[in-house]
């Protein structure tokens, strides 16, 4: 049985409700640390997208400028750059210290995804138009390299392989990993399901994929196979805690489910949310995950439950005021 | 987990005969219509407490992790990115001469353009002024031309508050322009 610390054993769960979007939030991304912390950014069918402190869930600013829902966010390494992707057609760079909008990519169709490289020069972008754009930002209005190949709207689009390689998920159910140099289809998933939700972890080269109601990890360079997972309730987002040690999967049920890696086992399952969950993260340190959900609210859950941090405060038995 | 369903099912059960009792006695409408929810009511309250994926049992003996306070919200009136906050100052170089480094030549091209900036920001800000209760026309995206008479601005001038906006589809009594969409406003002074 996995260990749990006795404290955790006597305390509840206590989520912090981070509150302001008034639609669905169907994706959300955390930064690295920096030097402040880290944060948050969440992106909602509202077309108002926010950010957040990582570790509190306090609102710092809303982005705004797009004209549709915003169904994909993420936040460079140093949480200095914002990129969003929305139904308006276009995806947007902006400067995430004083929330301006710094760059408009316009597309051909609603933009689903989007991914800063590790050195923030170059944004991955993805959607219905089933081509995958890199754009320079250091060159804004040079033409984005583009990668076609998927038969249907891409989900999800990310770097990995220390930005060499693209992986790619879309509704034609496949899962291709590309070489950002010679365009090409390297390696490709085929699924019964339609691909729900991909991470990415950089330490140990993991894909964390979910697809109805499995789980499934894979080893990002092979597209190796490493275990599979499955849940009670269709699951639409999951992720894997920076340690490796447990994973957290949240979908249609409402509920979110926390489960050791090593052993698969179900170890808790949350209720909180009012609606599905859409998506599920790990902080960069571990402490916390955050989840997103169609009651338009984002949740905050302590990984070590009755820990100490950011707004969570352990009270040993004996010590009520 | 058998055992506490069974338990939650038995406990439901009671409360749907201890109210079906009750029905019978009280053959009115409304309260027809009222203990019919209370079953539902009690089912939820009951999975409320099963909440946490814990057995029933254990509800009683856990307490909840106390929070300090609630995460901030959005202000309502603000987009946020507060300029005072330290990570603002840190990576967003101003143009103001800060008070430990810059030389004293630079430092008076540094004063030299925050006296421009001012300068303009404060004719910025008279224009609107100037502009209140006349009429204006604003060219807008799309070679959209509207004429209104201006009322204010929020203090982000992310709107403007208009009043008697003539637009294609009618005159609107009350309206409010989103100022990303306003390329120019011109006005008699």
């Amino acid at each position: 049985l996995p260990y749990r610390s006795p404290v955790s054993m006597a305390m509840r769960q206590t989520p912090l409700t981070c509150s302001g979007h008034t639609r669905p939030v169907v994706d959300l991304a955390f930064s690295g640390i920096t030097p402040y912390g880290y944060f948050l950014i969440s992106a909602c069918k509202d077309g108002k997208p926010m950010l957040r402190q990582g570790d509190t869930g306090d609102w710092i600013g809303t982005f705004l400028g797009h004209k549709g829902a915003v169904w994909g966010a993420t936040l460079n390494k140093e949480a200095t750059k914002a990129a969003t992707a929305a139904a308006d057609f276009t995806a947007k760079v902006w400067d995430a210290v004083t929330g301006d909008e710094v760059l408009t990519l316009a597309h051909k169709h609603i933009v689903k995804s989007v991914n800063f490289t590790q050195d923030s020069n170059c944004l991955l972008t993805g959607g219905n138009d089933k081509v995958l754009r890199i754009y320079d930002l250091g060159k804004p209005e040079a033409e984005p390299q583009e990668i076609a190949g998927h038969t249907s709207a891409i989900k999800k689009a990310l770097w990995c392989n220390n930005d060499q390689q693209i992986l790619s998920a879309a509704d034609d159910k496949t899962i291709r990993l590309w070489d950002k140099n010679t365009k090409e289809a390297v390696k490709s998933l085929s699924f019964d399901a339609s691909v729900s939700s991909m991470e990415y972890i950089p330490d140990g080269e993991v894909l964390v994929i979910t697809y109805g109601r499995t789980i499934a990890f894979y080893k990002a360079h092979s597209l190796d196979l490493i275990k599979t997972v499955d849940a009670p309730a269709s699951i639409h987002s999951a992720s894997l805690h920076p340690d490796k040690d447990f994973f957290v999967a949240g979908g249609d049920d409402f509920k979110l489910y926390k489960y050791d890696y090593t052993t698969k086992e179900e170890m808790e399952s949350y209720k909180g949310h009012f609606g599905p969950i859409h998506c599920v993260r790990f902080s960069p340190d571990g402490e916390l995950y955050a989840s997103g959900s169609e009651d338009g609210t984002l949740r905050l859950w302590q990984t070590a439950v009755g820990k100490t941090y950011g707004l969570w405060k352990c009270v040993l038995p004996g010590k009520f005021t | 987990m058998e055992s506490s369903k069974e338990q939650h099912l038995f406990e439901t059960e009671t409360c749907l005969i201890i109210l079906n009792v009750a029905f019978d006695q009280y053959n009115a409408s409304l309260l027809n219509y009222f203990f019919s929810f209370l079953p539902r009511l009690m089912t939820f309250i009951l999975e409320i407490k099963r909440s946490s994926g814990l057995r029933f049992r254990r509800v009683l003996n856990e307490t909840p992790v106390s929070v300090l306070r609630l995460p901030r919200g959005p202000e309502p009136n603000s987009r946020g990115f507060d300029p005072t906050s330290p990570r603002f100052i840190a990576l967003c170089p101003t143009t103001l001469p800060s008070s430990s480094s810059s030389s004293s030549s630079s430092g008076s091209a540094d004063e030299e353009e925050q006296r421009l900036r001012a300068e303009l920001r404060e004719r910025f800000l008279r224009t609107l002024l100037l502009m209140t209760g006349k009429r204006v026309r604003f060219d807008m995206h799309e070679h959209v031309r509207v004429h209104a008479r201006f009322g204010a601005s929020d203090i982000d001038v992310l709107n403007l508050q208009v009043c008697d906006l003539e637009t294609p589809l009618g005159v609107q009594r009350e309206a409010l322009l989103r100022s990303q969409d306003v390329i120019a406003c011109s006005f008699e002074v």
